[in-house]
């Protein structure tokens, strides 16, 4: 969890510092741009984040986008295949490379490496031959087909609002899975530090989507509220837009009265979790934490008082005076919202740490953490201009992918199967898993991901050159996957990391461009970049490792 | 004894109140030690006891905690094994650290190749080889690979290579324990040597007899500490274990209750719940072997290193595929092709390598402790059933006495005790009907030693069957209600009730007689 702490907020990192040097990055059209892209390359990191959590590599992904984003249009456009037929097709043709290369690797005991670097020549030079290196395209004629790629079904508030109703009914649904554990003795102080962190995080969830939910739909209320609509109304409105009707965008960039909602609501689970926290610790381990999260509280109610006038008269006057520099609205606005997303992590996570450190190190209450700031930038970001930026429609795939590989990965015995045979596959054989078989499965997934990432990629260029297409695709989703976390030496690995992970890539890349920086330097940026989170994993490892070893002499 | 008392009375290497901690564990507490020149010195314990940790801190493989090293009566710290090497102090291990894949002479000069040129001198090497095998009495060409030579004869270039960096401690640990007697012997005959040439040995071994033959001084050790020095006609057998153990023999774990379901009368009711006629074991085919195991029942497998009782047991479990042969359990006849099969059929294996194949050593103690039984406790056949993962975690860790933090402490950080303890933990999660066990104290302490004795007696009472390996020969005899013994993949026999005795075993695993 720390882990995706750590990518999360370089990625937040990165796209503040390009905002402040140059604010187009937070335009819509760069950010519908930029988060089409991460999705892409995200389906691609999915994947290939199976192979690697086995210990495995996967190095022929960019040809196997190359070839399938021939073969779509070759049998659309040329054999006259209907879409579904085709799409079915050329899926299973990944499937199939993936099975041979998991059969290769399985059955003969070739090394991954070898199998898929074959693989990268072979689809590569199948594919061009195949096409006889001519460029392939869908024309003007299949738009219903390139809608998978292009669409853009609606806008990230609305996103936002769905998930947040969305994790409320988990949440709800969950609650009703918690149960006291009959065995236990309920009087033991580190059973009763589990049940309360049990408590807590249950109750969270709920809370998070509510807050979501909120943050998402404030917009709408916004509008009732100046009298240009009703909620409803405004649902109707985005749904226009996302038609691609055009509605006249009413709602300020940030408002100040939903600062102070959202300050509301940031303050609800703060306060529910620091009132049950304190109901139960006991009083030693809690001064440092305490005086942080007061410290953060007083500070965030000064910034919310303080800063909200500012914003109100920067909307009637776009040009602000900061010492000798005169700086747009915009502008300022993006740097007070850094200023408060920093406070609001720094109380939030402070929070978490409270839990943490009043109970024991359990893993729900940790990954409670992050949530938690996640969900407070959120809430932050559904204020701005970003929210009415249209969802683009590999991103909705993506979300949708990483939720199935999440669930798999980490709900499911063959998810555990795959973590436990990438850190001891022996231990594993041993346990009874079928190494093999498995091994087989995280090489099909990589290689369907791969086939769903040429489909949309050849969809939304709809310009395939087979000699180019997709090369250095498979660096990119490796490069990702390990910024997210996943370690080569197997084993280790989640999605979410994974995603953001794709997604700091993208960003990078796209900040190079923006800021003006020249495009020869962006593969030596990348690379000192990943560079940097893998000498800071390894830094943070060993600070773990050596807590571990005191915790365990502790326990004796 | 070449050490003549009075010529040189300066000890050459000495350790002061030498002190390690790992995670979990003090290996090594107050060490004191003293090496004469030209001296035999054996260092025997039990497993776990820190004789391996002392000489790692000697050959510059880990640093100490706390205390002294003194050589020449002078200080010093050994950061590092080219350090240690400078000094003069070089460690043979237990595995052998030679590149198979490289000539005799290569691994010789291995990191100070002799140059001409600045290319390697290849005609120096051959002929600086040929020199120091002699000194061993290896007869190789140095062009051979490594890999052609068999393990004694890779350990004699493990002596020349030190021989030729100017040695004067060598230390050997366990340095005949995968070889045959005559290869020992010849080991035996070289060690003389080197002391009469003036180099120190410090010698590590279980094998007391040959402590008994070659050693000029024996020093003990016990839980990490001193545990008494032996010198000249002290050095036997009784008074070496007694330090050893810290205890009579006698008062090893004792069984309350010791069942005979073996007897006549008995038999007749029980099916056994594991059967196994004329197996054969794929790592040994010339042999078949034949015995069962009854519930309630605990059943050691003694032997020497090598005689194929852990791969008997792996092939129980269906790690290997046996060459002929029937497994019968419970009376039903089972086809075990993999361990999940033979998981199916309810058994399970704590194997002897517990970080390689027990655990995955970077999970949590609730992972590993969920590992073999998730499938079966998952609802559909694929949903994690988190709620029975915890309450069987729970149980482990309380009926187990696993000492951990929490439930989800990473296994890599408990001690080795605790770490086998979940390794049980994980199969009791299932339920088992027969539990094979592969020397299941090596490398733990005292204390958790005696909680597995006890757990293994709980679970017999409970009907389960156990099979257990142990090359501890108390261990066997304290623990099995019925011996069975092996020598070079053969069952050479069965002991029962009071049969069951050192020496009658030792004949057994040595072929000496067979029944």
């Amino acid at each position: 969890m720390n882990k995706i702490l750590g990518i999360f907020g370089l990625l937040i990192f990165v796209c503040l510092f390009t905002t402040v040097l140059n604010d187009s990055f937070v335009g819509q059209y760069n950010l519908y741009n930029t988060t089409r892209w991460s999705a892409l390359f995200g389906i691609l990191s999915i994947g290939v984040a199976f192979v690697i959590i086995t210990g495995g590599i996967d190095l022929s992904i960019g040809s196997v986008v190359g070839l399938v984003a021939c073969l779509l249009p070759m049998l659309v456009v040329e054999q006259g295949y209907s879409p579904t037929a085709a799409v079915l097709i050329v899926m299973l043709v990944a499937g199939g490379i993936g099975l041979l290369h998991g059969l290769l690797i399985t059955r003969l005991d070739l090394q991954p490496f070898v199998v898929t670097l074959c693989g990268l020549l072979f689809y590569r030079g199948f594919a061009r031959w195949l096409t006889d290196d001519g460029t392939l395209g869908f024309g003007q004629d299949y738009d219903g087909l390139r809608l998978l790629a292009i669409g853009k079904p609606c806008s990230w508030a609305t996103m936002l609002f769905g998930g947040g109703i969305c994790l409320f009914l988990y949440g709800i649904w969950n609650l009703g899975r918690l149960r006291p554990r009959g065995d236990q003795d309920a009087n033991a102080p580190r059973q009763r530090d589990l049940d309360i962190e049990r408590t807590i995080s249950a109750w969270s969830i709920p809370a998070i989507g509510v807050l979501l939910a909120v943050a998402g739909s404030s917009r709408f209320w916004l509008g009732w509220e100046s009298g240009t609509g009703t909620p409803l109304l405004e649902i109707a409105g985005y749904q226009i837009r996302s038609l691609g009707i055009e509605v006249s965008e009413n709602a300020a960039s940030m408002p100040s009265r939903v600062m102070r909602f959202a300050g509301t609501f940031l303050f609800v689970p703060t306060l529910l979790a620091f009132l049950l926290w304190a109901w139960q610790s006991d009083a030693g381990r809690i001064k440092k934490p305490l005086a942080l999260v007061i410290g953060s509280l007083i500070l965030l109610g000064l910034c919310v008082w303080q800063l909200v006038p500012l914003f109100r008269s920067a909307a009637a006057d776009d040009r602000w005076q900061v010492g000798a520099m005169e700086v747009s609205g915009e502008m300022l606005k993006t740097v007070l919202m850094m200023i408060v997303f920093v406070i609001v992590g720094g109380v939030i996570g402070s929070v978490g740490w409270l839990i943490s450190a009043a109970g024991t190190a359990s893993g729900k209450s940790k990954a409670l953490t992050p949530a938690l700031v996640a969900t407070g930038v959120m809430a932050l970001l559904g204020q701005t201009q970003l929210a009415a930026t249209m969802v683009p429609m590999p991103m909705l795939i993506m979300i949708a992918l990483a939720i199935v590989a999440s669930i798999f990965l980490n709900r499911t015995v063959y998810g555990r199967y795959l973590l436990a045979l990438g850190r001891n596959e022996e231990a594993a054989r041993y346990s009874g898993i079928n190494t093999k078989r498995m091994i087989v499965v995280a090489y099909v997934l990589c290689s369907l991901a791969a086939g769903l990432g040429g489909i949309l990629f050849a969809l939304d260029v709809n310009s395939v050159q087979p000699s180019g297409f997709g090369n250095f695709y498979e660096l990119y989703a490796i490069a990702a996957a390990v910024l997210g976390g996943c370690s080569l030496r197997g084993g280790e690995g989640n999605i979410l990391g994974v995603v953001i992970g794709a997604a700091v890539m993208r960003v990078l890349y796209n900040a190079i461009n923006i800021l003006g920086i020249s495009t020869k330097l962006e593969f030596a940026i990348i690379g000192m970049v990943i560079l940097a989170g893998a000498i800071v994993d390894v830094v943070v490892k060993r600070i773990v490792a050596k807590r571990a070893v005191l915790a365990a002499e502790e326990a004796g | 004894m070449s050490q003549t008392p009075g010529k040189n009375p300066r000890p050459l290497l000495e350790v002061r109140s030498l002190g390690k901690r790992f995670p979990g564990v003090r290996a090594l507490h107050q060490i004191d030690l003293t090496l004469m020149p030209g001296e035999v010195l054996a260092l025997v314990g039990e497993n776990g006891a820190g004789k391996s940790t002392l000489m790692k801190i000697l050959a510059g493989v880990q640093p100490p905690d706390e205390g002294q090293i003194l050589i020449d009566q002078k200080p010093v710290t050994i950061g590092s094994v080219a350090e240690a090497m400078r000094l003069g102090i070089t460690l043979i291990h237990q595995e052998l650290n030679l590149s198979d894949n490289l000539s005799v002479g290569a691994n010789i000069f291995l990191g100070r190749e002799p140059t001409r040129f600045g290319l390697i001198d290849r005609e120096t090497i051959e002929r600086e080889s040929r020199r120091h095998l002699a000194s061993v009495g290896l007869d190789v060409d140095p062009q051979t690979l490594v890999r052609e030579l068999t393990i004694g004869r890779q350990q004699m270039v493990e002596i020349a290579k030190a021989l030729s960096i100017d040695a004067r401690v060598l230390i050997m640990d366990e340095p005949t324990s995968s070889l045959s007697q005559r290869e020992a012997e010849a080991l035996f005959k070289v060690v003389q040597g080197l002391r009469e040439h003036g180099v120190s040995v410090i010698y590590i071994s279980h094998r007391l007899a040959e402590v008994e033959t070659l050693a000029d001084r024996v020093a003990v050790m016990r839980d990490g500490e001193n545990a008494g020095e032996l010198v000249g006609d002290q050095i036997n057998h009784d008074a070496m274990v007694s330090r050893m153990v810290g205890r009579d023999v006698s008062r090893f774990y004792e069984r309350t209750a010791r069942v005979d379901v073996a007897a006549p009368g008995s038999q007749q009711q029980l099916t056994p719940a594991l059967e196994v006629t004329d197996l054969i074991v794929p790592d040994h085919p010339k042999h078949k072997v034949s015995f069962q195991v009854m519930p309630g029942e605990i059943v050691g497998i003694a032997g020497l290193v090598g005689a194929g009782r852990t791969e008997l047991l792996r092939c129980l479990f269906g790690v290997t595929q046996p060459l002929g042969g029937r497994v019968r359990i419970n009376g039903q006849t089972v086809q075990l092709r993999n361990p999940k099969d033979a998981i199916a059929s309810g058994m399970g294996l704590v194997p002897e390598d517990r970080k390689e194949q027990g655990l995955v050593i970077d999970f949590s103690v609730r992972s590993n402790v969920s590992l073999a039984s998730l499938a079966d406790k998952a609802s559909a056949g694929m949903w994690i059933d988190f709620a029975a993962e915890s309450e069987d975690t729970h149980q482990s860790i309380h009926r187990l006495r696993i000492k951990t933090p929490t439930a989800d402490q990473v296994v890599r950080y408990l001690s080795g005790g605790n770490q086998q303890k979940v390794v049980l933990g994980k199969w009791l999660a299932m339920n088992p009907k027969i539990l094979l066990l592969d020397e299941p104290t090596r490398g733990i302490d005292i204390g958790a030693k005696e909680e597995i004795y006890r757990l293994m007696e709980t679970l017999a009472a409970e009907g389960l069957a156990i099979l257990f390996v142990s090359s501890e020969m108390e261990e066997v005899i304290a623990m099995s209600d019925r011996t069975l013994v092996m020598h070079e993949g053969e069952m050479t026999g069965q002991l029962v009730g009071e049969e069951i005795g050192e020496e009658q075993i030792m004949n057994l695993a040595t072929g000496v007689v067979s029944r």
